[in-house]
């Protein structure tokens, strides 16, 4: 009976192993997901839950209401990924990215912030 | 974050394919230098898993260069050529450069024992650091994950081998050459179940829950481990018999042989898809 405990015990175990296999997920961004500022920030970071490939990682930044999305020059540090921003002007701002993790896999997304 | 659900399935196989191909070289590295036993057609088998590894690379990068792809939106283009960036200026897509031209070589060093067990291991690196197990960035996380895909693959290969000649070559595989496998293979195949219990221990305190699909999935995994698990304890119930049925045994190999490959997509869907 304890045998066949450890042994459900050691099966249980080993299911759930594949949790390990997370997928990269962005941890935070500065500015951050609807933050208000109130001075025009020099650059835009986003944080990763592990390091991401530089080759392939955007930033993409829009005004809203506008049509053309600006695309930011990007430098990458393990986890953080860096982009220049311009002198943006008061309003309501979308940034969108994309990058891809160590273990191939892409991920997207975006989020909004405004200048007053 | 919006999900990428799109080319999941050449993704999966990509990798189960890349993994099929080690498992098989592993089960041939056992059969030849351990079981010492003489192998028919061994360089057609070779050739054969050659094609299966590198049709699992070539999905593997279709399956990230898509997802690139359906990434960019409208505005962010992806050009075909930027597949050449894909795998030569990311770790991702060097691994999986290397895994080729290991796999490749794995038709030389067939022949001599210690070569191609560096082999095999080197391909084992490779699966190890394109996967999600090179994101943790930490040397504990990668041991444990080569410790484990090395003892799954090995468990893998050898079930596929011992298949092989039973059914394909009779005569060749008997009673002696079984029980050798069980006895070595329960403490590797123990050792993998251990190595991902570890795995889980260290990253369930990252991941607080997980989605549906996933969990459905996880459940699924379970139930095939559990059948692999019981086909084996029977199997080895009726190794040591005086009358070997023969009949009985091979039967009984059939299912847990059919348990194993829907075990091995499961798993390899699961390196496809986000816990949360």
């Amino acid at each position: 009976m304890v045998r066949l405990w450890w042994c459900m015990c050691l099966i249980g175990l080993s299911l759930f192993s594949s949790v390990a296999e997370c997928h990269t997920r962005l941890i935070s961004s500065n500015p951050a997901r609807d933050q208000v500022l109130g001075h025009s920030p020099g650059h835009l970071t986003l944080t990763f839950s592990a390091p991401v490939e530089s080759e392939f990682s955007r930033i993409e930044l829009v005004k809203e209401k506008d049509q053309a999305w600006q695309v930011l020059k990007v430098r990458v540090d393990g986890k953080t990924v860096h982009g220049d921003l311009p002198k943006l002007l008061p309003g309501t701002y979308v940034v969108r990215w994309r990058v891809l993790a160590r273990d191939g896999h892409a991920q997207r997304g975006q989020f909004r912030f405004e200048l007053r | 974050m919006l999900p990428l659900s799109s080319h999941l399935l050449d993704g999966m196989l990509g990798r189960a394919f890349a993994l099929v191909a080690v498992a098989m070289l592993s089960g041939i590295y056992l059969w030849r230098y351990y079981f010492r036993l003489k192998m028919p057609k061994l360089h057609r088998m070779i050739g054969s898993l050659v094609l299966i590894g590198l049709a699992g690379v070539a999905l593997s990068l279709n399956s990230t260069f898509f997802q690139l792809a359906d990434a960019d939106g409208e505005a962010l283009s992806l050009a075909w050529q930027d597949i050449v960036p894909l795998l030569l200026q990311t770790s991702y897509g060097r691994y999986w450069l290397v895994f080729s031209l290991l796999l490749i070589l794995a038709i030389r060093t067939i022949h001599h024992g210690r070569w191609m067990l560096l082999n095999i291991l080197g391909m084992v690196t490779c699966l190890t650091m394109n996967s999600h197990a090179a994101d943790a960035g930490n040397m504990v996380t990668w041991v444990l994950h080569m410790v484990h895909i090395s003892c799954v693959l090995l468990w893998w290969g050898g079930l596929v081998m011992i298949m092989l000649g039973r059914f394909a070559h009779p005569g060749l595989v008997e009673q002696p050459t079984l029980q050798a496998f069980s006895t070595l293979i329960l403490p590797v195949f123990l050792l993998g179940l251990a190595t991902g219990g570890l795995r889980l221990a260290s990253a369930f305190f990252e991941n607080a829950g997980l989605s549906l699909v996933y969990g459905a999935l996880v459940a699924v995994k379970g139930g095939l481990l559990l059948a692999v698990m019981l086909c084996a304890w029977r199997l080895r119930q009726l190794l040591p018999q005086i009358q070997f049925d023969g009949k009985r045994y091979d039967d009984g190999l059939s299912l847990e042989f059919f348990f194993a490959v829907l075990l091995l997509l499961a798993a390899a869907m699961l390196t496809q898809l986000p816990p949360l």
